[in-house]
């Protein structure tokens, strides 16, 4: 077989990363990269008779050429092309631009700390054991790079990190690859929000691999959303460790996106440890979103929650594959997962897999999964009340999707996300 | 006194399967008619035709509300002339709170006529007093519509929505079912309180429970898609007594 053009562009990338190294390649985070870029090779890119790329075709992205642009920290001011976001003007800004991090917005506050990776210890971003996502580990491969939060124990950090991953392309597609690592100490609190932004119409590949570690009693949530991505395809990675008593919650936001796969990873290592999986997609035209999640109950009485949505217009896809494991220790387990799929058109389509693991025997477990159409009895209803069956459609419809939204901790920000999607549903004749 | 619902030989199917084989129904305004009948008689037939639910299909007769044809008009339409089902079995609405859902119906209901939209403040106050007729909770109104309600708290909820909505003509179809002795009352209380000299009530049931709370002018016996024996409220307690076989019994003489 002949190597893919995505395959040789990652090696080429790291080939050129490491000369530029030269000197320090002996040093600990490199031998790291180098690991991952053995896992990479050994991995390869994945195709549909792989189970975990079962639904979702990377071929028509692994057959382009991609130029891969570094990440580089620096200290400058650069133009925010970004449009600002509701509710996240008062927000710690972290641009990555094209590769370039820059620190916009608020002070950082005592007891929180933002630097490059390059600043960082090797403790601080240790990781055990690689991502089975090929692009993960490419993007661990590849990044030099990368920003590092960390709140200490006992602080709250009163503003919302705002992580800005923005690829401006005018000619050919450039490989972004992004490592972000967010570290909440014992007791501490942190939101974190990832946005997605292409500023030029050319296509963009971005990987993204991001690790939280939860300490005991510390509570985090990580929203990444992409609505203003369409020239944007997407593979991240969210990997989060919980210990004692620790909150961590994700929400996964496409309203506007190309290509996205993400997969999100929670693993509840201390007993009363508590994880939320949250995720909305609301899809048009050919737009495509792929949620892989894994929860992984690894000690006695932790709570999992997971809630997966998705609106699926025109010929858009979706995928939901959701994998809930209980190991044998973990007894007195409260797991509950679904997914619901709401199709409008008769070309849209969605894939969706719930995969339970249970090993132990006194535990709570439930999925459920419905694709479909609107529930007639509900428009009845609502027609019986008065309601244009017009009205009463897109009153559900948009109850439907935003249950999930209803979720997020920021009201302003939600507020605006709710109005995005009545507009979106709006403009879709709904 | 003028007819407000006039109903002759209606007959209607759902899968090629006929239901209602010749209703004939007249309520007047200021008027409370009971619809009892054995299961299957084609009852809840009858109030999904009055609603206008797609699945049943009108192959011969007519209904007048007011005058119009109610088979010319969409169920919003339906619902926009006066007409109001309580239904028996009200639909769970995750993610549309009471509040704005009753907030839209009114409204549309305001446009219909050519009113403009109430402000949020008079509509609050209006929703404050319509809950105390079924003793509902405010905290009620920013809840899911139905979502998570018992029974009673659903019943309950429809005959706010009817007190909202001011209907002419009320179908209430099996209101009793899945109620307490208190949620009746409750329930029955506020039909009651809404009766006025120029609206009208069907009452569909079971049983004659109901019927002590509230008390019909007339009761009629649906049997085999039939209206086959009407007469006053001693008839409900009649079938209370005797049960439908007698009736059966008589009809299929008749017959």
């Amino acid at each position: 077989m002949s190597t893919l053009p995505l395959a040789t562009n990652i090696q080429d990338a790291f080939d050129a990363l490491a000369t530029a190294m030269y000197g320090t390649s002996a040093e600990p985070f490199h031998s790291a990269r180098k690991a991952a870029m053995d896992g990479f090779n050994e991995r390869g890119i994945p195709t549909t008779r792989h189970e975990e790329w079962k639904y979702t075709n990377v071929m028509p992205i692994a057959a382009k050429t991609w130029r891969h642009v570094q990440n580089v920290w620096s200290d400058g001011t650069i133009t925010d092309h970004v449009h600002p976001v509701p509710g996240l003007q008062n927000a710690i800004g972290i641009v990555l631009r094209n590769g370039i991090i820059h620190l916009t917005g608020s002070t950082i506050p005592d007891g929180v700390e933002i630097m490059p990776l390059s600043s960082a210890s090797v403790e601080d971003v240790n990781e055990s054991d690689l991502h089975d996502n090929p692009f993960a580990v490419a993007a661990m491969a590849l990044s030099s790079e990368g920003v590092l939060v960390r709140v200490a124990d006992n602080v709250q950090c009163p503003h919302t990190i705002h992580v800005m991953v923005c690829g401006e392309t005018d000619d050919d597609g450039i490989l972004l690859t992004t490592r972000v690592f967010v570290s909440a100490g014992r007791n501490a609190q942190v939101d974190v929000i990832e946005t997605h932004h292409t500023l030029g119409g050319a296509d963009l590949l971005s990987l993204g691999v991001c690790s939280a570690v939860v300490h005991e009693g510390a509570r985090m949530s990580y929203v990444k959303i992409i609505d203003d991505a369409s020239a944007l395809h997407h593979i991240g990675q969210l990997t989060a460790r919980v210990e004692r008593s620790g909150t961590f919650a994700s929400h996964s936001i496409n309203l506007n996106a190309g290509f996205v796969r993400n997969d999100a990873q929670i693993k509840l290592a201390g007993e009363l440890s508590q994880g939320f999986l949250y995720g909305t997609s609301i899809l048009d035209g050919v737009q495509y979103v792929d949620n892989h999640t894994v929860v992984d109950h690894m000690v006695p009485h932790c709570h999992s929650e997971e809630l997966y949505k998705g609106v699926y217009n025109g010929a858009s896809a979706g995928v939901f594959n959701g994998k809930i494991f209980v190991r044998p220790q973990a007894q007195k387990t409260t797991a509950y997962q679904s997914s619901h799929s709401l199709l409008l058109s008769g070309k849209a389509q969605v894939n969706a897999k719930p995969q339970l693991e249970i090993w132990a025997d006194d535990v709570k477990c439930s999925h459920g999964a419905t694709t479909g159409q609107l529930n007639e009895d509900a428009v009845f209803y609502l027609q019986a009340r008065g309601l244009e069956r017009s009205k009463a459609v897109a009153m559900l419809t948009n109850a439907f999707a935003a249950e999930v939204l209803e979720k997020l901790p920021h009201g302003e920000l939600k507020n605006h996300l709710l109005q995005r999607l009545a507009d979106k549903l709006g403009a879709a004749g709904l | 006194m003028s007819s407000l619902l006039e109903i002759k030989n209606l007959h209607a199917s759902i899968e090629d399967r006929e239901i209602l084989k010749g209703v004939d129904l007249v309520v007047h305004a200021g008027e409370v008619h009971a619809i009892m009948g054995p299961n299957g008689s084609g009852k809840s037939t009858l109030a999904s035709v009055l609603a206008g639910k797609e699945d049943y299909t009108v192959t011969e007769g007519s209904i007048l509300l007011n005058g119009k044809d109610l088979m010319e008009l969409s169920p919003e339409d339906r619902s926009h002339e006066g007409l109001f089902l309580a239904f028996q079995y009200p639909v769970e609405i995750p993610g549309v709170s009471t509040a704005n859902f009753l907030k839209t119906a009114v409204n549309e209901h305001r446009a219909y006529r050519g009113d403009e939209p109430l402000d949020p403040g008079a509509f609050l106050a209006l929703m404050k007093e319509k809950m105390k007729l079924v003793e509902m909770d405010p905290s009620f109104l920013q809840r899911s519509l139905n979502e998570g309600f018992s029974g009673g708290e659903k019943k309950r909820n429809e005959i706010f929505q009817m007190a909202m909505l001011e209907p002419t003509l009320a179908v209430l179809d099996e209101t009793d079912s899945g109620l307490d002795i208190d949620a009746l009352r409750i329930v029955a209380g506020g039909v009651n309180a809404l009766r006025t000299p120029n609206n009208a009530t069907v009452v569909i049931t079971h049983y004659q429970r109901l019927l002590d709370y509230i008390v019909p002018d007339v009761v009629h016996v649906l049997w085999n898609g039939r209206i086959v024996r009407s007469g006053d409220k001693s008839l409900a307690l009649e079938l209370e007594k005797r049960g439908y076989d007698w009736i059966k019994n008589e009809t299929a003489v008749e017959a």
